[in-house]
């Protein structure tokens, strides 16, 4: 009885912590993130058919979810002017003098998301532990050039996440 | 020094991984609804408000059909309103067109860079084109509704003056310009977006060249609409005043 919805949809909640992690680094409040997952699992619905299983699964994902957030149209360009606070800058962090993991990991996400869209896409994959060569295949540019953009990105990101944490 | 200190974030992210995030798990039944609901992606906008002006323009080219019967003494302006018409339904047939290319342009299964240039591509190209289309539909609308406002009037075509052939100008001329601007304005941000991801993407000269390219032909394609646009009107300022 395994229909190919129900393949795709046991596939999506296998992975769904895939499309998290990219509406994490793409979505700036909850509902953002919400309307963005929405969004990948339509566009992966949509090409689920087209899936020839050539490549592999997570890389065919990646590609469809990535597409997805870069290429939609961001709600702060429809309010240029007002820079709200997302959920995770409404949040009271500890302030013990220690953070802790969850407020480090806020804050490395915060400082993805000043990151360029394209860059944050490099970074994700690289933090997702992917090989050059799939962040390649993912992105359509050469791995040569994957190395080149992940020293840069790296370093534009601890230069961010020291000066978050000075603040 | 600074990979260690990246060591700690990449383990970081793993150690948030592993625990699965704070993040609200979906549950099947959750994925099957959401795949099933209508998509918010921005090309869907448009692509509905390409059928949309495609219908507007089979809805005013009935009406003109009907502007026939009404102006059949009137040998010009039968002339005017088959002009017009031939060029709507040329219109009509590049616009269902582009609305095709849709299909290719929202294949996300490809690789970002190739998605984006397609889409700067598209947006470069042949979306200039249907803004020119699609204000050419209001200015359609404004001067179909004029011809059928005369006639319910005075039963012709009512121009006596240079003044009253400037008014109609203005009057069509506006109809255009305001909805080319507004379109323009609408797309305005999200283009320089992907223009702005590709040039990111590729800091080589390739996205430079083609953009430059793109541009090049955009401004020749504008100074031909434009100049289209003014012989068109005047030559139906002619055929009317004639």
């Amino acid at each position: 009885m395994d229909s190919p919805d129900l393949t795709f949809e046991k596939l999506i909640f296998d992975n769904q912590q895939l499309i998290h992690n990219v509406c994490n680094i793409y979505g700036k409040t909850e509902a953002d993130k919400q309307d963005l997952f929405q969004e990948i699992t339509i566009q992966l619905w949509k090409s689920y058919s087209s899936f020839e299983h050539k490549s592999k699964f997570s890389t065919w994902l990646y590609r469809v979810a990535l597409n997805t957030a870069i290429t939609q149209k961001r709600r702060e360009n429809r309010q240029p002017h007002t820079n709200p606070l997302s959920d995770q800058e409404m949040r009271i962090p500890d302030n013990d003098g220690t953070d802790t993991d969850e407020d480090e990991l806020l804050a490395l996400q915060l400082a993805i998301r000043q990151l360029k869209p394209t860059d944050r896409a490099i970074i994700f994959l690289y933090l997702e532990e992917r090989s050059y060569r799939e962040i390649a295949d993912i992105i359509g540019i050469t791995p040569k050039n994957v190395g080149v953009k992940i020293v840069r990105i790296k370093a534009r990101l601890l230069t961010l996440l020291q000066s978050s944490h000075e603040k | 020094m600074k990979n260690n200190e990246f060591k700690h974030i990449s383990d970081l992210w793993k150690k948030a991984e592993k625990n699965g995030g704070s993040h609200k798990v979906y549950s099947e039944k959750d994925i099957n609804e959401f795949k099933m609901k209508k998509s918010i992606d921005f090309s869907k906008a448009l692509q509905k408000s390409i059928l949309f002006d495609i219908a507007f323009k089979g809805l005013l080219i009935i009406a003109v059909v009907t502007l026939f019967s009404l102006f059949q003494s009137n040998v010009t302006m039968i002339i005017a309103l088959i002009i017009v018409t031939g060029i709507s339904g040329l219109f009509m047939y590049y616009e269902n067109l582009v609305r095709k290319q849709f299909i290719d342009l929202d294949d996300y299964s490809r690789d970002l860079q190739t998605v984006l240039k397609e889409k700067v591509n598209f947006y470069n190209q042949s979306f200039p084109k249907v803004k020119w289309m699609v204000a050419f539909t209001n200015a359609f609308f404004v001067w179909i509704g004029s011809l059928f406002y005369y006639f319910s009037k005075y039963g012709y075509y009512r121009i006596e003056s240079l003044a009253d052939v400037i008014v109609s100008a203005i009057m069509i001329l506006l109809a255009f310009g305001i909805s080319y601007v507004a379109l323009t304005f609408q797309y305005k941000y999200y283009i320089k977006e992907l223009k702005e991801c590709l040039f990111n993407l590729d800091d080589e000269q390739t996205a430079v060249m083609v953009i430059a390219n793109q541009q090049r032909r955009k401004i020749l394609f504008t100074i031909g609409a434009i100049l289209a646009v003014l012989v068109g009107l005047a030559l139906l300022i002619f055929l009317i005043v004639s």
